[in-house]
């Protein structure tokens, strides 16, 4: 059901302070269905209070999504000055950053003062967990915008939270948590990925490109980067490229990227280099390099190179990523690395079909990881959508559908599906 | 005979049959024939110190004769017929495929205990009307095999498990063809060994006993300890109980090594064949596993069962939770657990990940769930990080996890990172007898003993709570970091990793599209 005309109310919608809405859902505020908890923190100069079994939650673990560990943690002497939070408590961030959302998975927690946290009662705690997700820019508005914007409890307590019956609450929560459920395991297998590259990345600049359990028959030798198969050499990078400096971006726009340290930054009409190079940040992100395939200008805060030998740019890319230049190439007082250092930068250089068999591989797993990206973002924007919709009952799920979720009557489908959390506290 | 000798030999050996025989089948006809070797070599060495004990070889095989005539052999360990002895053998010249399988089938009717064992090789097999191995090349084979004596004085009894870890490394590998078979390096075994200190008469088991080497190393460790020198050889004493060692293994041929192996120690075995995970051989009364006082396993790592298996086990094995399908570390863990009794103990080598794979992640993890019901459960009482490129077949480290039933130091859990415990080599690393003291003893003591490493500990000591804290990693190098180098997982570690996160995600999935559909959007 949608509403299409907002002039015209829909069959059974009333208007309310959060626009048209079921006339058998209410608005309520927070304050009326759930008890607010702001966090505080333990002397931190007590060492006896810290490093416990007692998550600590601060902002930086409200990810959306159940916490079961944090970063920080607390002892049960230091729980004596904190508050102690139930699993089920919704968190909210009220102090510099607002609206960031979690919920306590752990048996027991705390949270720092910047935290407000909500125990529902009487509604379904990941569907409080959403409407708020929902309502974060009505939370930032009521925030005093000081220096620090801080949401204090009691406009906290007032914000309006549109509340429909228990049951429908779980049919939103579950449906909205199937699909954070599947954006969580697409994130992991792109983290997964990321590892992969990288244990791989290790295996080929090793062993060359060769299968694992023949690694170990791969004649190696020492050499100043390590142990390399025999027959690759190790060269300085000036040996197979001219270090040139960067020049500043001309004036006139244009379609060819302007290359920075820290990236693309402008456009220019013409380009400086028209071949594949590698563009290494000088100053600003000293030593960031960045693989450029299409025509662009290096700007005067980088340095780019010319091949002076046929190598395979991504082979050369790959191993500068496993090996940042930041490291003792860069260490100096003043954040920029020198030319001299960047040309004594040492590479090893496989013959150059064993160079583009490494550099194919790499490209694989990279299109692997960019397309799970996609996938990922491709489920934000669904999450972000259903939430929408469905905390604005534009849509409204099936009846039978949330027949489902009457008192028990969820528990066939919660075994269908292992990963969603018990939702009720 | 020392190993660079026994290494040429068996090349010659392989040499000898290389053609008609495929590089990962070498050991199937050179083990047999090293063991008919053996046994022969040991029956000559017994009716010799018969002969001096009743003065005149004539006397003491008449003897051994006239005992075999009544059916009851006591003199001599195995009664070897006149058509299996070397010797015999050896001057063979015609039709030697055929003499060769009689004559160990001959072997096996005297010797019960060797049928099954001896005479699984058909050495007359032929392949589409032909010999697989022709007359000549076995003459050949034999003629390099007669060339060093195998007998008591001669090699150390270990000789088959060193030949097999020889053959397997040399020629199966290479091929690809090696899987299911591995072998743990040898002072792992001797490692393991001393972590768990077999007591006299107890029972060990190991479900995937390959060709028995961990069995043995408690075996030998027994022996060791209470071993006492007789004509130049260890025995235990009288008063010492030999251990009761058993294993299940699945695949045929090094099953039958895992015996012959038993045999020349001389050690009650019993071992089986089959699956054990889905078929275990060895019940206890009313239906449940048969119970151990010692676990010893090297499971195949990161191995894929289905889920219906966990699902559906007869035996309740997997109480604390099933498996992800991509790595069955943790079900092998669970399977070892229910055949420990009450105060059993047990030494266990897997992969690196089996310590730390889905802690850290803010959603469920099964592996994260079963270490921590076992961390609950007060089971783990070390995990020991082994040095990289050690094992077989992989350059991937390895740990060892200890789980004893009965802690010396309940709530604590030992974590030794032996990472930098090795000896450089080439195609493999290796420990030497002193990294084995060192980690033993730190094992034993729950500390470094001679505070040898006071300022650059290799172990660290946790509670439950620390455990907790890590969301269950039990990783020695998270708490025992040794080299500053940032830590790379091992490319199997990481294939593992995304396997588990692409059947999570499946499962999500799954679960979406049910929910779409219900909503009519699909």
């Amino acid at each position: 059901m949608r509403c299409t005309n907002p002039d015209t109310l829909p069959d059974g919608y009333r208007m309310t302070e959060l626009g048209p809405l079921p006339e058998e859902w209410q608005v309520v505020r927070l304050g009326e269905v759930g008890k607010v908890i702001t966090g505080r923190t333990p002397p931190t100069s007590q060492a006896r209070f810290w490093n416990g079994h007692i998550p600590f939650i601060t902002p930086v673990d409200l990810q959306g999504k159940p916490i079961r560990h944090s970063e920080r943690s607390i002892t049960e002497e230091g729980l004596q000055h904190a508050k102690p939070l139930p699993r089920g408590a919704v968190l909210v961030s009220c102090i510099g950053y607002i609206g960031k959302i979690g919920i306590v998975e752990a048996e027991l927690a705390t949270t720092n003062q910047q935290i407000n946290a909500v125990i529902p009662f009487g509604c379904d705690n990941w569907f409080l967990a959403y409407a708020l997700m929902h309502e974060t820019d009505v939370l930032r508005s009521r925030a005093r915008m000081t220096t620090v914007p801080i949401l204090h409890k009691s406009n906290f307590e007032n914000i309006p939270i549109p509340f429909p019956p228990l049951t429908e609450q779980r049919a939103i929560a579950h449906v909205l948590r199937t699909v954070q459920a599947a954006k969580e395991a697409g994130e992991r297998v792109v983290e997964a990925l990321r590892a992969l590259k990288k244990s791989l990345m290790r295996h080929l600049f090793t062993y060359g490109p060769v299968p694992i359990d023949a690694a170990e028959h791969v004649p190696l030798r020492d050499t100043e980067l390590g142990p390399l198969p025999a027959h690759w050499q190790v060269v300085r990078l000036g040996e197979v490229a001219e270090v040139k400096y960067g020049r500043a971006k001309p004036k006139a726009e244009g379609e060819i990227p302007v290359i920075g340290s820290g990236g693309i930054y402008g456009w220019a009409d013409a380009p400086l280099v028209e071949f594949p190079t590698l563009v290494i940040g000088r100053k600003g992100t000293a030593g960031q390099v960045w693989l450029v395939e299409q025509a662009c200008w290096p700007s005067d805060t980088t340095y780019y190179l010319i091949w002076k030998k046929p190598v395979d740019v991504w082979f050369v890319f790959g191993f500068v990523s496993l090996n940042p230049l930041s490291g003792e190439h860069a260490r100096t007082t003043l954040p920029s690395l020198k030319r001299h250092d960047l040309e004594n930068y040492l590479i090893p250089l496989p013959p150059l079909p064993e160079q583009r068999e490494i550099a194919r591989m790499l490209q694989a797993v990279d299109q692997r990881i960019q397309a799970e990206e996609a996938h990922v973002h491709a489920l934000e924007a669904l999450f972000r959508t259903l939430l929408h919709e469905l905390m604005t009952a534009r849509r409204r799920l099936p009846a039978e559908f949330i027949a489902k979720f009457a008192s028990h009557g969820d528990q066939t489908l919660r075994a269908a599906t292992p990963t969603i959390e018990e939702r009720s506290l | 005979m020392d190993l660079t000798t026994l290494e040429n030999w068996l090349w010659e050996a392989a040499c000898a049959i290389r053609g008609p025989v495929d590089a990962p089948k070498f050991k199937d006809y050179i083990l047999p024939l090293i063991f008919l070797k053996r046994l022969s070599d040991v029956f000559e060495d017994e009716l010799r110190s018969l002969a001096v004990e009743f003065g005149g070889i004539d006397v003491a095989q008449n003897l051994v004769e006239q005992e075999r005539a009544h059916g009851k052999v006591t003199l001599v360990r195995f009664y070897i017929p006149e058509n299996a002895r070397w010797e015999t053998v050896r001057r063979q010249t015609s039709h030697l495929g055929e003499y060769l399988t009689d004559a160990v089938r001959a072997l096996a009717r005297e010797n019960p205990v060797l049928a099954g064992v001896i005479d699984i090789v058909d050495f007359n097999a032929t392949a589409a009307g032909q010999r697989i191995v022709p007359d000549e090349y076995l003459a050949r084979l034999i003629n390099v095999l007669s060339r060093y004596r195998l007998g008591l004085g001669d090699v150390e009894p270990d000789i088959l498990g060193r030949a097999y870890e020889y053959l397997l490394r040399k020629f199966a590998e290479d091929q690809g063809q090696s899987a299911g078979e591995f072998y743990t390096p040898r002072e792992v075994g001797v490692l393991m060994a001393r972590l768990l200190e077999p007591e006299p008469g107890m029972m060990v088991y190991d479900p995937t006993c390959g060709s028995g080497g961990l069995l043995i190393k408690c075996h030998l460790r027994l022996l060791e300890r209470f071993g006492k020198q007789e004509n130049g050889r260890l025995k235990l004493p009288t008063n010492i109980a030999p251990l009761h060692v058993f294993g299940q293994e699945i695949n045929p041929a090094t099953f039958a090594i895992a015996r012959m192996n038993a045999v020349i120690h001389d050690i009650q075995a019993d071992i089986r064949i089959g699956d054990t995970m889905r078929q275990p051989a060895f019940k206890g009364q009313g239906g449940g596993l048969q119970t151990f006082d010692l676990v010893v396993a090297n499971p195949m790592w990161n191995q894929k069962f289905p889920q219906e298996l966990y699902k559906n086990d007869p035996y309740n094995r997997f109480c604390y939770g099933a498996p992800p399908s991509s790595s069955a570390d943790w079900g092998w863990l669970q399977h070892m657990l229910a055949s420990l009794n009450e105060r059993g103990r047990m030494a266990v080598v897997l992969d690196t990940g089996a310590v730390s794979r889905g802690s850290g992640n803010q959603g469920s993890n099964r592996e994260r769930d079963i270490r921590k019901a076992f961390v609950e459960a007060d089971l783990i009482e070390a995990v020991i990080l082994l040095p990289e490129n050690l094992f077989y077949n992989t350059t991937a480290p390895g740990v060892i996890i200890v789980v004893n039933r009965r802690k010396r130091y309940p709530g604590q859990i030992l974590l030794i990172n032996a990472s930098q415990l090795f000896a450089k080599g080439r195609p493999k690393n290796y420990l030497t007898e002193e990294h084995i003291e060192t980690i033993a003893s730190i094992y034993h003591a729950w500390g470094d003993p001679a505070g040898a490493n006071r300022d650059a500990p290799l172990h660290a000591i946790i509670t439950r709570e620390e455990a907790a804290r890590n969301d269950y990693n039990l990783s020695p190098s998270r708490y025992v970091s040794i080299s500053g180098s940032e830590e790379v997982l091992p490319l199997e570690e990481a294939l593992v990793r995304l396997e588990e996160a692409e059947e999570e995600r499946a499962e999500a999935e799954r679960a979406l599209q049910a929910v779409l559909q219900q909503l009519g959007l699909r």
